[in-house]
C-alpha cells in the first residue's frame, strides 16, 4: 500500500513537475485556447437565447397574432352579417342584403388562412393539442356552414314572404359565438404562452452568458497570475544570483528545478557560464601561483653558488611548488653526459635509483631532440604498454613515472640539461601554466648553468693567471738572487785586483778591470730594477699616506745626487719652490720618483750641462708641479709615446751605450699614478727633455 | 788595511767563491778567519772557536744563518757576540726578520769589500772597548 501510495504520490508530483516545467509559450498557447473556447461559449449562449427568442416572436406576430386577427375578423363580419340578416327580415329592404352577401364572403375568406395560421400555430404541438385546436376550427366552420344555411333559408322565406325563424338563426349564431371564442381563448393562450417563453429563453440566455464570463475571467486571471509567477519568481532568483555573482562569489548556481522550461534552460546556461568562470578563475589564480613559483625560484637559482645547488634548489622549488612526486633535474655536459644532478622526492617515497646506463644516450638523445624542436614532452598518463617503444618500455619499467613534463634545458644551440616533472600514484592532467612555469624555470636554469660554465673557466683563468704571476715573482726574486751570488764573487775579486791585493796593475790592466767592474755594476742595476719593479707590482696598492713636503724632498734628492752630477761634471740648479707645496704620499717611493728622472736627465746630459729642478703651486687647480729640465740628448719624438712602456729604451739612448734597463720611467709612472698624479714629458732630440711631475695639492697646507 | 789585532772571525757561506774572497780580504787585513761551508757547521764552530764576530750567508744548506743567529742567541754566553747576516736576499721582511732576530747587521750581495771591512773592524772595536 505504502509503496502505491508513493509511487502515485511520486507519479503525481512527477507530473506535476512536468506540468511546471511547461514552456511559457506552451502555457500562453493554453491560456489564449481556454479564453477562445470560453468566448465561443459564450457566444453560442447568446446566440441560443436570441434564437428562442426570436423563433418566440416570429410565433407570435406571423401565427398567434394573424391567428387572433382573423377570428376576430370572423366574429365581426359574423355579428355584422346577422345584423344584416336580422335587419333584412326585419325591413325586407332589398339593399340590405349586398352587404350581407359581401360579409359572407368576406367570412368564408377568412376561413382559410386562419386555417393555415392554425396549422402554422400548432405545428409543435403534440397530436392531443393540435386535435383539440383542430375540433375547435371544425365547430367553428361547422357553426358557420349551419349559420349560413339558416341564412339562406331565411332569404327565401323573406322572399316567400314567409316568418322568419329569429330563434334558430339566433341559436345558430350562439353557437359560433361560442365556438369562436373559445379558439379566441385558445389563441390568447398560446400568445401568452409564446410571450412567456420568449421571455424565459431571453432570461436563461444572459444567465448563461454572465456566467460563462465570469468563469472565464476567474480562469484567465488564476491561470496568467500563476503563468506570471512562474516566469517572474525564479527570474527574481536569478537577478540575485547574478547580482552576488556582481559581488564576486563565483559559487552561486541557480536551480534548474524551478519555473517553466525557458527559465530553466537559462538557468542551465547560467551555471555553464558560472561553471566556465569559475574555471577560468582558477586558472587564472594558477597562473598566478605559478608566476610567483618562477620568481621564487628564480630568486633561489640566482643565490645558488654552484650547479648541483641550483639544481637542487630547481627540484625543490618545482616539486613543493606544483604538488607532485617527483623532480629531477640534470646538468649535461657538451659530450652529452651528465655532469650534475639532483633530485626532489615526496617525503614518504623513496630516492629514485639511477636510470639504466644504457637509457642515459637516448635520455640525451631525446632531450637533444627536444631542445632543437624547442618543445616540451607533456603526458598525462604513461603511454599503454602496446603504444610503448623498447625504450620506453624500459624507461617505465626503470621509473614509476606516470603523468610527466619533460623539458630540456639550453641555450641557443647548446643543450645543458633537462628537467623531469612527474607523477607516480596517478594520472594528472596539466594546465598550460604549470607546464609554461618548468619551461620558465629551464631557461632560469640554463641561464645559470651557461654562467656559472663561464665563471668557472673565468676563475680557472684567473687561478692560472695567478700562479704564473706568482711563478713569474718567485722566478724574478731567485734569478735575481742566483744572480747576485756570482755578482758577489765578480765584483769582490775585481776589487781585490783593483786596490793591489794581488799585485801592482798596468794601466792598460786596470782600463779593463774599470771596464769589467762597469758593466758587473750596470748588470747589478738591472737586477736591482727588475726586483724594484716586481716588489712594486705585488705592493701597488700598499701606500703609506702622509704630507709630504716637495721643498725638502726636492732638496734632498739634489744633495743626493750632487756626486753623481759631479762626476760628469753637470750642475744641478734647485729652486725648491714655496714651501706650502705639501702632497699627500708615501715619501719614499715620491723620492725614489724624483732620483730616477733627476738621475736620467744627468745621466742623459753632455758634460758641463745644467740640471734645472724646480716645484710651484698651482693654486687655482690645486696641484704641486715639480719640473726637471735638462739640455741633453733629447727623446727621438717617434719614443716620446713609448718611454713609459717596461724594459722600453729611446733608440739613441741604445746606440750611446748609456747605462740603464729600460725600467725607470715604468716604475716612476707608476708611482706617480698611484699618489692621483701624472707624469708628461716634453723633448726635442738634441736640445733637451722636460719633465713634469704633477701631483694633487694637499688639502692640509703645509707639514 | 791594517787589522788591529788577531782577532778571530766566523765567515760562513755555501758559496765557495764568496767563502774564499770574504777569507781572503779578511786574512789579508790580519784577521784570523774560520771559514766553514753550512749553518750547522758554524753553530758548532762558534761553539767550539769561540769568534769575536761571525758573518753569515742566510740561505744556506741546513740551517739558515736565521737558523743559527737564533739558536746562538738562545745561550746566555753568546749574548755579545756580534753577528752579522751577509746575504743575497734583499727582501725587507727577511732583514727585519734578521734583525729583529739578534743580528748586528744585515748586508746585502754584493758589497763594497771597503765598506765590509770598515763594518767589521768598527763592530770589533765596539766590542773591544766594550
Amino acid at each position: 500500500m505504502a509503496e502505491e501510495s508513493d509511487f502515485k504520490s511520486s507519479a503525481i508530483s512527477d507530473l506535476s513537475k512536468r506540468w511546471s516545467a511547461r514552456s511559457i509559450s506552451t502555457s500562453a498557447r493554453a491560456l489564449v485556447l481556454m479564453s477562445l473556447v470560453m468566448l465561443a461559449v459564450i457566444c453560442i449562449a447568446a446566440f441560443g437565447s436570441l434564437r428562442i427568442q426570436s423563433t418566440e416572436v416570429d410565433n407570435l406576430f406571423l401565427t398567434v397574432n394573424p391567428a387572433l386577427d382573423d377570428n376576430s375578423d370572423i366574429f365581426r363580419d359574423m355579428t355584422e352579417a346577422q345584423n344584416a340578416l336580422l335587419r333584412y327580415q326585419l325591413l325586407h329592404d332589398l339593399k340590405i342584403l349586398t352587404p350581407y352577401r359581401e360579409m359572407r364572403v368576406e367570412i368564408l375568406s377568412h376561413l382559410e388562412p386562419l386555417h393555415i395560421q392554425i396549422a402554422a400555430l400548432t405545428k409543435n404541438h403534440s397530436d392531443s393539442a393540435k386535435a383539440s385546436i383542430a375540433e375547435l376550427e371544425m365547430q367553428q366552420s361547422e357553426a358557420i356552414k349551419l349559420w349560413m344555411a339558416n341564412a339562406l333559408r331565411s332569404e327565401r322565406a323573406v322572399l316567400n314572404s314567409e316568418n322568419p325563424n329569429f330563434t334558430q338563426s339566433a341559436n345558430l349564431f350562439e353557437d359560433f359565438q361560442q365556438a369562436n371564442s373559445r379558439l379566441n381563448e385558445v389563441f390568447q393562450l398560446e400568445r401568452s404562452r409564446a410571450r412567456n417563453r420568449s421571455r424565459a429563453a431571453s432570461t436563461s440566455g444572459t444567465t448563461v452568458v454572465i456566467a460563462a464570463a465570469v468563469a472565464a475571467s476567474l480562469f484567465m486571471l488564476v491561470f496568467g497570475s500563476r503563468l506570471a509567477r512562474s516566469i517572474s519568481k525564479p527570474t527574481i532568483a536569478l537577478r540575485g544570483l547574478i547580482r552576488r555573482h556582481r559581488e564576486g562569489d563565483l559559487t552561486v548556481r541557480a536551480r534548474v528545478d524551478l519555473g517553466p522550461a525557458e527559465i530553466r534552460e537559462l538557468s542551465r546556461d547560467f551555471n555553464l557560464l558560472m561553471e566556465n568562470e569559475a574555471e577560468l578563475d582558477q586558472n587564472r589564480s594558477l597562473a598566478q601561483r605559478m608566476h610567483e613559483l618562477t620568481v621564487k625560484i628564480e630568486h633561489s637559482i640566482r643565490a645558488a653558488s654552484n650547479t648541483q645547488q641550483a639544481l637542487q634548489v630547481l627540484c625543490t622549488g618545482l616539486g613543493e611548488g606544483i604538488g607532485v612526486d617527483r623532480v629531477m633535474a640534470d646538468a649535461i655536459g657538451i659530450d652529452l653526459r651528465v655532469d650534475t644532478k639532483a633530485q626532489w622526492y615526496r617525503p614518504d617515497l623513496p630516492p629514485l635509483g639511477d636510470i639504466p646506463p644504457e637509457l642515459i644516450p637516448h635520455m640525451t638523445k631525446l632531450a637533444q631532440t627536444l631542445w632543437d624542436s624547442s618543445k616540451s614532452l607533456v603526458y598525462s598518463d604513461r603511454p599503454i604498454e602496446s603504444d610503448r617503444s623498447e625504450h620506453d618500455t624500459v624507461f617505465y619499467r626503470s621509473t614509476d613515472f606516470r603523468a610527466s613534463i619533460m623539458v630540456s634545458v639550453g641555450l641557443g644551440d647548446q643543450l645543458v640539461g633537462m628537467i623531469y616533472v612527474v607523477t607516480v600514484d596517478s594520472a594528472r592532467h596539466w594546465s598550460d601554466s604549470e607546464v609554461q612555469a618548468v619551461e620558465r624555470v629551464a631557461a632560469l636554469l640554463a641561464q645559470f648553468i651557461v654562467e656559472q660554465t663561464h665563471r668557472d673557466q673565468l676563475n680557472e683563468h684567473v687561478e692560472k693567471l695567478e700562479l704564473l704571476n706568482r711563478q713569474k715573482d718567485t722566478f724574478v726574486a731567485t734569478v735575481s738572487h742566483e744572480l747576485r751570488t756570482p755578482l758577489t764573487s765578480i765584483i769582490g775579486y775585481l776589487e781585490v785586483l783593483k786596490d793591489g791585493y794581488a799585485g801592482d796593475l798596468t794601466a792598460e790592466q786596470a782600463r779593463m778591470l774599470e771596464v769589467m767592474d762597469r758593466n758587473a755594476i750596470r748588470l747589478l742595476s738591472l737586477i736591482q730594477d727588475l726586483l724594484a719593479l716586481n716588489k712594486r707590482e705585488s705592493e701597488a696598492s700598499q701606500i703609506e699616506m702622509a704630507n709630504v713636503s716637495m721643498p725638502e724632498l726636492v732638496t734632498t734628492v739634489c744633495q743626493e745626487l750632487t756626486p753623481l752630477a759631479e762626476s760628469g761634471a753637470i750642475k744641478v740648479e734647485c729652486d725648491a719652490g714655496p714651501s706650502r707645496a705639501v702632497v699627500q704620499g708615501d715619501r719614499g717611493k715620491l723620492q725614489s720618483a724624483v732620483v730616477n728622472i733627476v738621475s736620467n736627465a744627468i745621466k742623459f746630459s753632455p758634460r758641463g750641462a745644467v740640471v734645472n729642478l724646480g716645484c710651484t703651486v698651482d693654486e687655482s687647480n690645486h696641484r704641486v708641479l715639480f719640473t726637471c729640465q735638462d739640455r741633453g740628448i733629447g727623446i727621438p719624438a717617434a719614443d716620446q709615446g713609448e718611454l713609459f712602456t717596461r724594459f722600453y729604451r729611446a733608440s739613441n739612448a741604445m746606440t750611446k751605450f748609456i747605462p740603464g734597463t729600460g725600467l725607470g720611467l715604468t716604475i716612476v709612472k707608476q708611482i706617480v699614478n698611484d699618489h692621483g698624479g701624472e707624469i708628461r714629458l716634453t723633448s726635442v732630440e738634441g736640445i733637451g727633455t722636460t719633465v713634469v711631475i704633477d701631483l694633487p695639492l694637499s688639502p692640509q697646507g703645509s707639514v | 788595511m791594517v787589522a788591529d789585532n788577531k782577532s778571530r772571525i766566523l765567515v760562513a757561506d755555501d758559496d765557495k767563491d764568496i767563502l774564499d774572497l770574504v777569507t781572503f780580504v779578511l786574512t789579508h787585513s790580519g784577521y784570523e778567519v774560520v771559514g766553514v761551508s753550512d749553518g750547522s757547521a758554524a753553530f758548532a764552530a762558534i761553539k767550539s772557536e769561540q769568534p769575536k764576530l761571525a758573518i753569515l750567508d742566510v740561505m744556506m744548506p741546513g740551517m739558515s744563518g736565521i737558523d743559527v743567529l737564533k739558536r746562538v742567541r738562545e745561550n746566555e754566553a753568546n749574548k755579545n757576540l756580534t753577528i752579522i747576516l751577509f746575504s743575497v736576499v734583499t727582501d725587507e721582511s727577511v732583514v727585519a726578520a734578521g734583525l729583529a732576530a739578534g743580528a748586528s747587521e744585515y748586508i746585502k750581495k754584493p758589497v763594497n769589500l771597503r765598506e765590509l771591512l770598515n763594518i767589521v773592524s768598527s763592530f770589533l772595536a765596539r766590542s773591544d772597548h766594550g
